[in-house]
């Protein structure tokens, strides 16, 4: 009898849960000028620029973010990323399917970006000998099929701190991998990256989230996406996660002017991973998607209002 | 083995009537909630099982359905805060029950709690792997966070268990169209509506086929739906025709679609901004203008803030047409 009453609700269940997209005013319009939207050529419509926040490994969010934005048919032309946003950013700029990207960001982590090993712990602790990020460029080689930024598919920037001048340095040419680890090397961990004469570390201090570079590529519309913590609830396990919060906190709070200029915002609400938790990024991605998810109807509907001006541009052209 | 005889001897005596229940299994507390359910009294059932009287039916084996029932009788009367409460206590005392589990993640999934449905869907599946609702719950999820192959699996395993449900293969064929794969999804499409004709999936075979390049075709489909619309619905399917036409930049279908809505409903915005449209198209802007002034006026957040833009993006009218 219980297997029947479950069959009636289990079918009104299946009859009802899918829901047909929405035939409301608001909604057919919408689908309409998205579909031209998308369907214009760039020159015809806005450059639509991604910036990617840094946050550690809570920044693998962004694979989540890509692959709705991505499935959703938004035109991501540039792309900007600071710290693990730089890693993101770089294989989507290199024009990786968000399957793959999800799966190369279940698997970072701090054992893939550096030489971290019980020796080499001990060494930091007593030695004061820093730890080195080497193997974030050989990590990023095996994954990226460009070698230079003027071969990734989209283009792309990632930012660094000169140590010794406390500048933002913005990369935008040359050989992709010493720039993205310079972008992610955490201060304090890692040694700094010599490049090009100076000593660079984490983009994160000074420019938490880069949409001052996704301008500088030619972005009119900026979608940023950002993985701050909830600073305030958070209770750092270790001496790494604590360095961390307060680069993190640093690069927030000197970024809290900049978000407003970005057009839209996207902020995955996702959870504290400590550094040597990679079990954990699966749910990060997971939140990702999941926040982007829910920001979608209002970030086309952003997107298409900012891009009117160049739609109806056209449907003037069209007059006879 | 003696003093339990001796203990059921010595309950009986106290209480024979309850003694005869608990023998016979006989929950007189569950048959009149399962009446009630099936009557749809959900009130009465809510009313009928207190707090008290789940309790009496704890050795019964049916309280996990009592608890499904109170569960489901709240949601059917929107009290969704109370049914996702029956739910939590209801698989936190029986948390191997799928169809409880099941519901709760149904209700998360609806209430787009995605990251807490997720566990619960999975958790069904450990427990039986082929449970469809956990399946389709899963496929819908991943649909909506973009893992459309993922959304896909999930799909496949579902349709295996249930081939010949209509609703099932009509969303496969809308993730396929998702994905880009319409060659998959129009014969999913199809095979949904072999299985039960119905308007929705005829228009779910009209948005394949504008997706595919066949605007044509979906507007045949859905003009075979505006002539003989379901009921309540033949306005919308007018707007959607009027803003196909105009997709197709068939301006006099357009037209004649959204002057039929105007007869009906004289200030539709999306009407007038498809009136807008061809008036600007022809090259008449100050008519367009008037037009887009009412879209703009309209209760329709998105239409008003298109028109306002649209308004604001032309230039002014010099006068002159």
């Amino acid at each position: 009898m219980l297997t029947l009453l479950f069959g009636i609700v289990l079918t009104h269940f299946l009859a009802s849960a899918q829901a047909l997209p929405s035939l409301d005013q608001d909604a057919i319009l919408r689908d309409h000028l998205w579909r031209e939207l998308r369907s214009k050529p760039k020159g015809r419509r806005p450059v639509v620029g991604l910036a990617l926040s840094g946050g550690s490994l809570r920044a693998v969010a962004h694979a989540g973010v890509f692959s709705v934005l991505d499935q959703a048919g938004f035109p991501i032309d540039v792309v900007a990323g600071t710290s693990m946003g730089a890693v993101m950013g770089s294989a989507i700029a290199d024009g990786m399917a968000p399957a793959t990207l999800r799966e190369l960001a279940s698997n970072v982590g701090f054992r893939s970006a550096s030489n971290y090993g019980a020796l080499n712990l001990f060494r930091l602790a007593f030695f004061d000998s820093p730890l080195s990020s080497e193997k974030t460029e050989r990590f990023l080689a095996k994954h990226l099929r460009a070698r230079r930024f003027e071969q990734l598919k989209r283009p792309f920037a990632c930012v660094a701190m000169d140590l010794n001048s406390g500048e933002a340095i913005i990369f935008r040419e040359g050989p992709v991998t010493p720039a993205v680890r310079a972008s992610m090397n955490l201060p304090g961990i890692f040694s700094p990256v010599e490049y090009r004469h100076r000593f660079l570390v984490d983009g994160g201090v000074v420019d938490f989230i880069p949409i001052d570079a996704a301008k500088l590529l030619g972005a009119q519309y900026v979608i940023a996406s950002i993985t701050e913590l909830d600073y305030a609830t958070s209770r750092p396990k270790s001496m790494l996660n604590t360095l961390e919060q307060v680069i993190d906190i640093r690069g927030s709070l000197l970024s809290r002017e900049q978000r407003k200029s970005a057009n839209f915002l996207i902020e995955p609400q996702v959870p504290d991973i400590g550094f040597v938790e990679s079990p954990r990024l699966r749910d990060s991605i997971t939140h990702g998607a999941i926040d982007a998810a829910k920001r979608l109807v209002a970030g086309q509907e952003s997107l298409i209002l900012y891009s009117l001006p160049w739609l109806a541009k056209d449907w003037e052209k069209a007059r006879p | 083995m003696r003093a339990l005889a001796l203990a059921l001897c010595l309950g009986a005596l106290a209480s024979p009537a309850r003694a005869w229940q608990f023998l016979t299994w006989r929950t007189p507390q569950y048959e009149a909630a399962e009446k009630l359910f099936l009557a749809e009294r959900f009130p009465e059932l809510i009313a009928s099982l207190t707090p008290e009287a789940l309790a009496k039916l704890r050795f019964s084996g049916k309280q996990p359905a009592a608890y499904y029932f109170l569960g489901v009788s709240h949601e059917r009367l929107r009290q969704f805060d109370r049914a996702l409460g029956v739910y939590q206590l209801g698989t936190r005392l029986y948390p191997r029950d799928t169809d409880l589990l099941t519901r709760l993640g149904q209700l998360l999934h609806s209430s787009l709690l995605e990251e807490r449905a997720i566990p619960i869907f999975e958790r069904v599946l450990r427990l039986d792997p082929n449970n469809t609702a956990a399946l389709i719950g899963l496929a819908e999820i991943d649909r909506n966070l973009g893992l459309l192959d993922q959304s896909a699996a999930y799909y496949d395993r579902a349709l295996e268990l249930l081939p010949r449900d209509a609703d099932l293969w009509r969303d496969y064929a809308e993730l396929n169209l998702a994905r880009r794969d319409y060659e998959t999804a129009d014969i999913a499409i199809r095979l949904s509506l072999q299985r039960r004709p119905s308007a929705d999936s005829r228009l779910v075979l009209a948005r394949i086929r504008r997706a595919d390049g066949d605007p044509q075709e979906a507007l045949d489909i859905l003009l075979e739906l505006c002539a003989n619309p379901p009921p309540g619905r033949a306005l919308e399917l007018s707007l959607l025709a009027a803003v196909w036409h105009m997709e197709a930049r068939q301006w006099h279908g357009a037209v004649a679609r959204a002057q039929q809505v105007l007869r009906a409903a004289p200030d539709n915005p999306l009407a007038r901004y498809v009136m807008a449209r061809a008036h600007l198209q022809a090259g008449r802007r100050a008519q367009a203008v008037k037009e887009l002034r009412v879209a703009a006026a309209g209760s329709e957040p998105f239409v008003a803030k298109v028109a306002a833009g649209v308004l604001k993006s032309l230039a002014p009218p010099r006068g002159g047409e």
